[in-house]
């Protein structure tokens, strides 16, 4: 699994700098730095097909919107990471993709080292040009415009389509209630003053479809595994918050992969159909409170804590039946649990492992000792600056700092993270290409890697259509043998060509 | 304070263990105050106009 996070962007001082030209800046200045390729190995494009569409048909590509067509590369900043990750420029905006890990605890971990990047990146523009980026961890500029924050989950390619819209709608409409970042304004352009429990939410208007930037919908279709397509689908989830709480990621992450599994496993045979999903998911947005009730299908009506106490006890069972020895799914259901009761709880309670809660914490606090009627805008400012990275100004830091929220990894760990990929998987090898063989590296891709070897006429093309395979323990020794035994000792691993 | 947070290394089972386990923590209203008067130190005198100038183009 994996999160893409775009970021919001401008310049300090010059709101209306061109934001694609600020966010190259920005992915160059990191690259001359830290990644040890003159003339940057390319982006490979050749195996990416964003118009597959996972009901089985292509979109035409003269019928497509030009945002669609994410695989032209049009000379801007495109590159891989030391860490497996890649940062590039996507619709004006920065966008960094984590290296696939297997566990929710190492995605947030390589999600967060995202945020140092893109930071550490604003810092060598400032020290070079005076001027100062800044970076925004979040996904709406409250007059109409969304930037995404992308979750992919490998599935296996023999679960049926349906199932996953079946089950996972009714998920993904609830799940804002324990991993939303919280929002101020409510309506695509903030038009109506008030609080809601996620960024994202106004920005959906369709059930299932393959846009991500128009007609946004609650399942994507997007079919393109950038794995062998005969084993695995990649589900591209766009319906989820940028989040800048690790907990409330890990949760999005964790629950939805467990979620996952149980529909892979044909575990589900409860639907939770819901009548309109679309408006459910904004009612559900709007009401902070958690008492909003939405139709099912069958006609009875429940809350969004109702509808995620019911996946939540499913789920406890199917753990019980299938993994109750493995621990990190065990505290990850404990964390998923607790969450919930606090939140019928008391939902304040839970401001430790539920962002939208913090946030609210902190605007109520402002709002009772200044007397602000939600229109104030500086609540929208203080939304704002809950998602501007630099550490001296971001707010959900500060809640850290004095304890009223809580972070899973530390600073050290996500340095570490910046520098090196995941150790379980292909990221390992594209990473470790970047970092030992810059001078043989001619492109890569998240499933392929076309090296230049002195002792080879032709370029040698490495195909990693198993995202498992890669790691460490399978391609040490390769890496550490000499060049000219590479083809061979890689063929025992890929398909090389 | 909350009890424990992660310090540095690989995230290894017993570690993303204890970690997971202690998310909790105590509320102390002085904590939030201290903030609130950072918020009011520090943030932009104009926030309408900080709030009016933030455009963003569309994204995925």
């Amino acid at each position: 699994m994996g999160i893409e996070t775009e970021y919001g962007i401008s310049l300090q001082g010059s709101p209306a700098a061109n934001p694609m030209i600020l966010a190259n800046q920005l992915i160059n200045a990191y690259l001359e730095k830290f990644v040890p390729i003159n003339d940057h190995a390319r982006w490979d494009y050749d195996q990416e097909s964003p118009l597959r569409d996972a009901r089985g048909f292509d979109l035409a590509r003269k019928l497509a919107d030009p945002s669609l067509l994410t695989n032209e590369d049009f000379g801007l900043a495109n590159a891989i990471l030391r860490n497996g990750a890649r940062l590039y420029v996507d619709h004006a905006h920065p966008e960094y993709s984590a290296p696939e890990t297997i566990t929710p605890f190492d995605a947030v971990k390589w999600e967060r080292a995202g945020d140092l990047i893109v930071s550490t990146a604003s810092d060598l523009v400032y020290e070079r040009t005076g001027e100062r980026i800044l970076l925004y961890k979040n996904n709406t500029d409250g007059k109409g415009a969304s930037y995404g924050c992308h979750e992919n989950y490998l599935v296996s390619r023999s679960t049926p389509f349906a199932h996953l819209v079946r089950y996972l709608t009714p998920f993904f409409v609830s799940r804002q209630i324990i991993c939303g970042a919280g929002r101020v304004g409510i309506g695509q352009n903030s038009e109506i003053p008030g609080f809601q429990l996620s960024q994202r939410s106004d920005f959906f208007e369709a059930e299932v479809g393959l846009e991500t930037t128009m007609k946004r919908p609650i399942i994507n279709t997007r079919d393109e595994p950038h794995a062998d397509p005969q084993k695995f689908r990649r589900l591209h989830v766009i319906i989820g918050d940028s989040n800048m709480s690790e907990v409330s990621s890990y949760l999005k992450l964790g629950t939805t992969a467990i979620i996952l599994s149980m529909i892979e496993d044909g575990f589900f045979t409860e639907d939770l159909a819901l009548k309109s999903p679309v408006s459910a998911l904004r009612a559900i947005s709007h009401d902070a409170s958690l008492k909003m009730r939405v139709l099912l299908r069958d006609g009875r009506s429940v809350t969004g804590l109702e509808i995620q106490r019911r996946y939540f006890e499913l789920a406890t069972d199917y753990v019980a039946q299938r993994c109750s020895d493995h621990e990190p799914t065990v505290l990850l259901m404990s964390l998923w649990g607790q969450t919930l009761t606090q939140l019928e709880t008391d939902p304040t309670t839970a401001i430790a492992s539920v962002e939208w809660v913090a946030k609210q914490y902190l605007l109520s606090s402002y709002r009772d000792r200044n007397q602000s009627p939600w229109a104030d805008p500086k609540l929208a400012l203080i939304d704002l600056q809950w998602a501007e990275l630099r550490s001296d100004n971001n707010l959900f830091a500060r809640l850290v700092e004095r304890g009223l929220a809580a972070n899973l990894h530390g600073a050290e760990s996500l340095s570490e993270a910046t520098q090196l990929p995941p150790s379980q998987t292909r990221a390992w090898f594209r990473g470790e290409c970047v970092s030992r063989l810059p001078a043989h590296l001619v492109s890569a891709s998240w499933d392929s890697v076309v090296l230049d070897l002195p002792d080879s006429t032709d370029l040698i093309r490495i195909k990693m259509s198993d995202p498992y395979l890669g790691g460490r323990e399978q391609t040490e020794v390769a890496l550490s043998g000499s060049l000219s035994d590479l083809p061979m000792t890689l063929a025992d691993i890929f398909e090389v060509t | 304070m909350m009890s424990g947070q992660i310090n540095s290394g690989p995230p290894r089972k017993d570690e993303e263990s204890s970690e997971v386990d202690s998310i909790q923590v105590s509320k102390q209203s002085h904590d939030v105050d201290d903030i609130l008067a950072e918020i009011d130190a520090t943030l932009e005198t104009n926030a309408a106009a900080f709030v009016n100038s933030f455009v963003q183009k569309g994204g995925q």
